[in-house]
């Protein structure tokens, strides 16, 4: 069998083989030989190289949550990635245009108005959440395009608040 | 006789009030909201009641209906855990007049002891260093102005009803002042339900020393050593460790007595913590009087050897104290990792969503007080801190390297945690040679982003998974295999494995 996992944006491709009982395992140029064995639905047991590893597995739509020797890694097969429909307002998004909220809360005051020409940092909006309070900050220097929202409406993670674009 | 408490909290301070009870011989209540059904605290207690949708306003925090089921199960107690209700003088006082003993000191002290300004005057009286700065509530903006230059920049802008390290906030300089005195009142308002707010000094790289005192009601007073909890991030604590580097047996001989001293002044009864802000000179300041029993408990009981919410409920069921001040004693070292639903790489905001799978460490010194279990839905009604992550061992070096294999055992899979990031703070050669004090998070890991290149076993992870969805596809080929080959059973009518 043949598998392509994606982790980090990345993709792996790794091929399986089993025969007898053991598992040649074919990764990126280079060739093991596995012994694998499950130990509960979350928990396998697998000896590569003569090491063993135990190897803990949660999944949920489509992610596989899997945690080796303190490491964690998000893993999904390269099919079933889907597109991601919005960005989070942050440092090092390209172009991100439309800002979210980070988490679900209540938009306590909107600090712009549509047609309003803003700078990268500026603050948006402001979000209550867990009893604190979240400036939501502009992402580019353009203008607000639209708002989504208005003060007192409770809002969800990645649902987009503000709507941003550049100057032409 | 106290035979029968009624837990007024959730998540893991209400297991281990469960736990400690059942030990007692005691019968437990369980109070819950509507998302809480399936709670750990539920599933231990004795009893258990439904009180409300999960708002806290209408659950935890609601008065009526604690004492209604309190009188309805003939609670003889209850214990209000940590947040919530723990450090409210008005439930305390319901509590008193209704005849259910409250497990915390009495109203008055508690009234006292938890308005921050009024505390400040009442240690002033008694001649117990306090941190500069001002001792009445601010009215209007001029005046936090007139009194933010009367003390220097920076100054820190505190809740008088605060607590938690919610409501504070940092301002450097005069051009902050409006904006945050308008938002530190905001917060204040909707976190505790009272707007005043004051100013005090802001002292630059202190240590947080805390000291754990308990008081019976026939007038002993003893306390249980400090509790060091310099780590934090947004003022919020994140790890917690005892002894302290920073004190020699002097300080700590003095500021135990001071500690002890607060008490009896505030006529403060049960069990209770007094803070204090400790500069680079060794001069320390009386912070506040935190009125509960804390979260970070556990690294006193794991070096004192005390059972500090079973000598709660002693105390408040009229017992003596056992032990004078000079037969206590602390043993070995040990520190307390808070693990909380937050996601480092998205500036720390808490996660939401459903642990699916969790396993904790386990060994001798591993202590774990959690609320968790695989299938937990992690909401956002209430705080994220999710379990405490406790080690002991002979010394602060065997302790930390306890912490960091600990750490490395911890498997939560499903939402995001911060179990990376305080690996990083047990590792940082700041945290092994004991320079922690209260800027140690923003002066040393402010840009912390996860190391992915470090990660060493992508290879046996890609190997797992690729062999379990192997494992899955063969299972999915032996069900559909069965069934198209002939087969007694396939007669009787229709039949399904289940997972």
């Amino acid at each position: 069998m043949e598998y392509e996992l994606v982790v980090d944006g990345e993709i792996h491709k790794i091929s399986i083989e089993s025969k007898e009982g053991k598992y040649k395992v074919d990764l990126k140029n280079r060739k093991v030989e596995v012994s694998y064995e499950t130990i509960t639905p979350n928990c396998l047991s697998i000896i590569v190289d003569n090491k063993t590893y135990t190897v803990y597995i949660a999944e949920s739509e489509g992610k596989k949550f899997v945690f080796v020797e303190g490491e964690q890694f998000l893993i999904q097969e390269a099919e079933k990635v889907k597109e991601k429909r919005f960005t989070f307002e942050g440092e090092g998004v390209e172009g991100g245009k439309i800002v979210c909220a980070p988490m679900p809360g209540k938009i306590l005051k909107i600090l712009v108005s549509e047609g309003e020409k803003v700078r990268k940092n500026q603050s948006l909006a402001i979000v209550e959440a867990m009893k604190m309070e979240h400036e939501i900050k502009s992402t580019l220097d353009g203008f607000v395009k639209k708002i989504n929202f208005k003060e007192e409406d409770m809002v969800d993670t990645e649902e987009p608040i503000v709507e941003l674009e550049t100057e032409k | 006789m106290i035979k029968k408490i009624l837990i007024a909290n959730r998540g893991e301070i209400a297991v281990r009030i469960i736990r400690a009870c059942k030990e007692m011989g005691i019968k437990t209540v369980a109070v819950y909201s509507e998302v809480d059904r399936k709670a750990l605290h539920v599933q231990l207690a004795d009893e258990a009641y439904l009180i409300g949708p999960p708002a806290p306003l209408e659950s935890y925090l609601n008065m009526d209906k604690i004492i209604d089921v309190a009188k309805k199960t003939n609670s003889d107690a209850i214990h209000p855990g940590y947040g919530f209700l723990a450090e409210n003088p008005s439930f305390d006082k319901r509590c008193e007049d209704e005849g259910i003993i409250f497990i915390g000191s009495n109203s008055k002290a508690l009234a006292l002891v938890g308005d921050k300004i009024e505390s400040r005057r009442t240690m002033t009286k008694a001649k117990i260093p306090i941190i500069p700065g001002m001792k009445s509530k601010g009215e209007n903006l001029d005046e936090f102005l007139t009194e933010a230059e009367k003390i220097g920049f920076p100054v820190l802008l505190k809740a008088s009803l605060g607590g938690g390290g919610k409501g504070m906030r940092v301002i450097r300089s005069k051009d902050e002042l409006k904006s945050s005195v308008e938002a530190g009142k905001r917060e204040a308002k909707s976190a505790f339900g009272d707007d005043s707010v004051y100013l005090e000094k802001y002292m630059e790289n202190p240590r947080h020393i805390e000291f754990q005192v308990v008081a019976d009601h026939h007038g002993n007073v003893v306390h249980f050593f400090e509790r060091e909890c310099s780590i934090q991030r947004r003022h919020q604590k994140i790890v917690e460790e005892t002894p302290s580097a920073a004190l020699t047996l002097q300080l700590r001989a003095e500021m135990g007595e001071i500690a002890t001293k607060v008490i009896k002044v505030s006529g403060y009864t049960n069990a209770g913590t007094v803070e204090f802000l400790l500069d680079k000179n060794g001069d320390y300041y009386f912070l506040e009087v935190n009125a509960r029993i804390q979260v970070e408990h556990p690294i006193t009981e794991l070096t004192t050897g005390v059972d500090l919410v079973k000598t709660q409920i002693r105390i408040a069921n009229g017992e003596k104290l056992p032990f004078k001040q000079d037969e206590l004693s602390s043993r070995g070292h040990a520190i307390e990792c808070r693990i909380y639903a937050e996601d480092p790489e998205n500036d720390f905001l808490p996660s939401f969503g459903k642990i699916l799978f969790v396993k904790e460490p386990q060994g001798p010194g591993i202590r774990n007080d959690s609320g968790l279990y695989s299938g937990l839905d992690v909401t956002m009604h209430y705080d994220p801190i999710l379990a405490k992550l406790i080690c002991w061992a002979e010394s602060r070096d065997v302790a930390r390297k306890k912490m960091i294999c600990a750490l490395s055992d911890y498997v939560i899979l499903g939402i995001k945690t911060q179990i990376e990031f305080l690996k990083d703070v047990m590792e940082h050669p700041e945290f092994a040679s004991g320079h922690t004090f209260t800027d140690f998070i923003s002066k040393n890991m402010s840009d912390w982003k996860e190391r992915k290149e470090k990660k060493k076993y992508l290879e046996p992870a890609l190997i797992a998974t690729a062999l379990n969805l192997l494992q899955k596809t063969g299972e999915k080929v032996k069900i559909e295999k069965k069934q198209t080959s002939f087969d007694p059973w396939l007669s009787i009518g229709k039949w399904e494995l289940s997972a």
